[in-house]
């Protein structure tokens, strides 16, 4: 077999590789969505205290049932509005006015069957140092965030770094220019 | 541009002639940069818990607005693009081979980037979705899918890079530039 063969083989199969992956993303990806960052995460310090909790999900959600409440140290539930569905989030109005330690609790539905529930506890403190320009937390669907929260995630990222390693070591021990 | 290098068998132009080593360097350089930005951003969201609105890399802690900004990231895959496709004269057998299949998979990743910066810009977005969406998500729709894009692009660069720097006597004969070790004539 002479070298165009062979690596044109290999290409091939890398492509059919490519393929393979791309049909097991289509498969796992059928399964629905996936909730994704709560705010405010669980063990969040904040400075100010937020005026909703939200719960973003990875594609737009139509819930069937929505449960989500914030209660303050004595288990006392916060004043809060009604849940809104904006496109892949879920969002509820909260007063909070005081410092201390509270519990966001959720339990949502989707139409598909599929139940999220969780508990995030956080902290408000307006003691803590202030924040810095643009900490302001924003919802996270428009963010540059690749960062799933599912083994895929943790995989593509040990290969990405460990390809990071094998590249810079390549780079540092690259051969020194021939002479000319 | 003009032929400026040539080997016993191939004309080429100074970025993949006796400019690949510096061209390539800076290129590799700017992919690594971006790449450090986000095992940070990783890191930052896994290890320290950060909650991920403020889970931004290095830059994105100083200039957030770099980690939303769709022109930005839009930027990045098109000089991804012109660099895979610009160096590539300079690879030559195996290693040619894996920066093509890298330059292919990153003209789909740049296509999706176009459309989401489309998106963006005129606030329709794909399958009636609430934010910019690639067609992709469409069958997978998951916050990792530009992870999963960047790691396919990337790992058929490193290989690339290793045949490149290490290439077999008759891969060497045809290359013009300094990257990989002079070929011994004995």
């Amino acid at each position: 077999m002479n070298s165009t063969t062979r690596w044109g083989r290999i290409a091939a199969a890398a492509g059919a590789v490519i393929v393979v992956a791309i049909g097991v993303l289509m498969y796992a990806g059928s399964r629905g969505a996936d909730l994704g960052p709560v705010y405010p995460a669980d063990g969040a310090a904040l400075r100010e205290p937020p005026h909703q909790v939200s719960l973003t999900f990875d594609e737009a959600v139509r819930p069937a049932q929505i449960h989500i409440g914030v209660s303050d140290g004595s288990g006392h539930l916060v004043p809060s509005g009604a849940p809104e569905v904006a496109g892949t989030a879920i969002n509820k109005l909260v007063t909070i006015r005081a410092d201390g330690d509270y519990v966001l609790a959720y339990h949502v539905v989707l139409d598909d069957g599929r139940t999220f529930t969780g508990t995030n506890r956080f902290r408000v403190s307006s003691t803590l140092a202030a924040p810095a320009p643009g900490d302001v937390a924003q919802p996270a669907a428009g963010d540059h965030d690749h960062f799933g929260s599912d083994p895929l995630s943790v995989v593509l990222t040990v290969v990405a770094a460990g390809s990071v390693i094998a590249l810079l070591v390549m780079l540092i021990h690259r051969p020194q220019p021939r002479r000319s | 541009m003009a032929t400026l290098a040539r080997n016993n068998q191939r004309s080429v132009s100074w970025m993949n002639g006796a400019g690949h080593r510096l061209t390539l360097g800076v290129f590799m350089f700017i992919v690594l940069a971006h790449w450090a930005e986000h095992l940070v951003q990783a890191a930052q969201i896994w290890a320290f818990n950060q909650p991920r609105p403020q889970a931004r890399g290095v830059l994105g802690q100083f200039y957030p607005w770099l980690v939303s900004s769709e022109l930005l990231h839009y930027g990045y895959a098109i000089v991804m693009l012109i660099g895979l496709f610009a160096l590539r004269d300079g690879f030559v057998g195996r290693a040619r081979t894996w920066w093509t299949v890298a330059l292919a998979i990153q003209f789909w990743h740049h296509i999706e980037h176009l459309l989401l910066l489309i998106q963006a810009q005129t606030h329709h977005f794909l399958f009636g979705a609430a934010v910019p969406t690639s067609i992709l998500q469409y069958f997978y729709p998951r916050v990792e899918l530009h992870l999963f894009y960047n790691t396919v692009v990337f790992v058929p660069m490193v290989v690339a890079m290793y045949f490149h720097l290490r290439p077999k006597d008759a891969e060497r004969e045809l290359t013009a530039c300094t990257c990989a070790r002079e070929l011994v004539r004995v």
